[in-house]
Parts: structure tokens; sequence; C-alpha cells
């Protein structure tokens, strides 16, 4: 049964999760870069809080205000996407210094541009340290560039009962001064 | 050689990245920094600045952008008598060697990894100062 719209996620500790061993490995490589780019950039370090595995990405509707990073993991073997979804307030906060001399730097919807600008720079770096990381271990990720979507348009794309593929995802909620960044790894099945 | 007067033009997709590394340049002192989104409106820029007798003395150019990548516009540059010498700074999230050697083979002075701190900026600059004058000094 897929989790209720409303219900809070079922995180599970890294360690007993059902994650096979590549899986796994992907993961710590995400939470790896994650928490590198956010210190790099904003000197902050986003803490993970587990993983869930779902069929489905309801969580979305969860953080419905926010900005979605999605870039495209191409491998031989295992194509997949990484989304990074971060609440509009959390990336204008940390992002809005950045833009001090912006005539109308204290307001969101004035900075709309520069805040999706800014997630789909984040998930590109979160990307290219992960893709490092896995590649020196023997994985062949090549390059790719990343689009951005609002995460209420992404969640009902993807919930479309008209899509003609299946997927899973691992979803790794952050907690960033208790406010929630989450990165999900998509991997589509043909049907 | 570069000096703080001189036109440093900054090309990257992302508008973080430029606005975060026209502030580092300001704090170092560069104030004529100019912005381009893509290779190709990096290309038009350096040839309007060169027409104008106000050519770009640096350029900071992301490796992975849409239209015109970074790599096709420092090839590009190095085909051009007008910018075969201008200073190339390729900036990329991409770290593997084989980005870097490319860029480096291709012409690039040197090669940042995003993300990057003002002390990068300010090495790479005088990294590539050191070696102009030396340059410069060997022609003498």
């Amino acid at each position: 049964m897929s989790p209720s719209l409303s219900s809070p996620l079922q995180l599970k500790p890294l360690q007993e999760s059902s994650l096979n061993l590549y899986e796994h490995g992907v993961v710590t490589a995400v939470i790896k870069s994650v928490q590198f780019t956010f210190q790099s950039y904003f000197a902050v370090t986003p803490v993970p809080c587990g993983i869930v595995i779902l069929n489905k990405c309801e969580y979305l509707d969860k953080i419905f205000d926010g900005i979605s990073g999605l870039i495209k993991m191409f491998q031989v073997t295992h194509d997949s996407t990484l989304i990074t979804s971060i609440e509009k307030k959390t990336i204008f906060r940390l992002l809005g210094p950045l833009y001090q001399d912006h005539p109308a730097h204290d307001n969101i919807s004035n900075l709309e541009h520069s805040l999706r600008d800014g997630v789909g720079e984040l998930t590109n770096v979160i990307y290219a340290y992960m893709k490092r990381y896995l590649n020196e271990k023997g994985a062949s990720f090549r390059m790719g560039l990343p689009i951005v979507q609002n995460t209420a348009d992404l969640a009902i794309e993807l919930a479309l009962p008209t899509k003609k593929t299946k997927y899973f995802s691992i979803v790794i909620p952050f907690e960033l001064q208790k406010e929630k960044i989450l990165v999900e790894l998509l991997k589509w099945k043909p049907v | 050689m570069i000096k703080k007067e001189s036109r440093i033009l900054i090309i990257d997709d992302f508008e973080m990245v430029r606005v975060s590394l026209v502030q580092s340049l300001r704090k170092l002192g560069f104030n004529s920094v100019d912005q381009a989104v893509d290779g190709k409106n990096a290309l038009d820029m350096m040839e309007e600045a060169y027409n104008e007798r106000k050519p770009f003395g640096l350029v900071f150019s992301d490796l992975n952008m849409p239209k015109l990548s970074g790599l096709d516009l420092l090839v590009a540059c190095r085909h051009d008598a007008r910018f075969k010498t201008v200073p190339f700074v390729m900036i990329s999230s991409e770290s593997e060697r084989q980005y870097v050697i490319l860029s480096l083979q291709q012409g690039a002075n040197d090669y940042i990894i995003k993300p990057f701190s003002i002390e990068v900026i300010q090495n790479k600059i005088n990294k590539i100062c050191e070696k102009l004058n030396k340059q410069a000094n060997q022609a003498a």
C-alpha cells in the first residue's frame, strides 16, 4: 500500500533498508554530495533523516510550494533521474543574501526566477559531485543538464495515470534548520 | 596583463554562479564585469567589445552550457586572431580529469571546480598574471 498524502513518511535508517549494494552506494554518494554542496555554498550541513522507498511520487505533495531540479543520470545499465526538491521559503532564505543588490530582494515572488535558477545549479553540483564519487568506484555516469519545475507540477506529472512507464523511487529527506529538503532517485521501469 | 580595471566576462547559464562570481570579483577590486548566459551570447559580446576597442581582458566560462558550450567557445576563441590570447578560465562542476585535461589542451589558462571560494579566484588570477609576466619577460 502506498502512503497516503497526509501521512508522514515512513523513514528507515539506511542500514536497515532493503537496498541492494549498488543502490546503497548511490544513496551514500547522494548524502555526501548534498552535504558537500550545501556546506560549500551556504556553510550549512543538511542532516539526512533516513530513507523511504516509494512506488509513486506522492511525497512530493508535502512540499507543494517548492522548486524541483531534475537531472538525468545516464549510465550504460542504470538510467535514472536525480530530483532535488526544496521549499521556496528555504531556498529564498539560503540564496537571499546573494541578491542583496536586486531591487526587490526581500520578496520571494520577485526572486522566483533566481530561486529556480539556484535549485537548478544546486542539482547540477550535487549530481557532478555524486558522479565523480561513483565513477571513481567504477560507475560510468555521464554529464547531464538539469531542468527545473515547480514541485507541484512535477508531482502531478508523475502521478498521471496515463504515464506509460512505471518507476520506484528512493527518497532521502534532509533536515536543514527544521526545514526539509527532499532528494530522490527515481528509477524508470519500462512497462 | 590583468589589471583591476580590465574588463572581465563571466559566462554561465546559471545566474546564481554569475552573481556569486561578480560579487567575488568586486571584492577583489575588479569592477568592470559583464555577464553572458551561454557561449553564443559571449561570442557576440566579445566581438562587440573588440569592435568598440574595449576588449575583455579575462574570461571565466562554464564548461557545460546550452547553445554553445564553454569548450566550443574556447576553441572558437583560440582560432580567432582577435581572441587568441585572451586569458580564459574554465569553470565547471565537472571535476574528472578528462574535462580538465581537454580544456587545458584546447587552450584554457586554468580550470576551476564549482563550488569555489573567493580565495580560489584570487589564486587563479595571480597564477595567470605570473605566467603572463614570465612570457612577456621571455619575449622581451
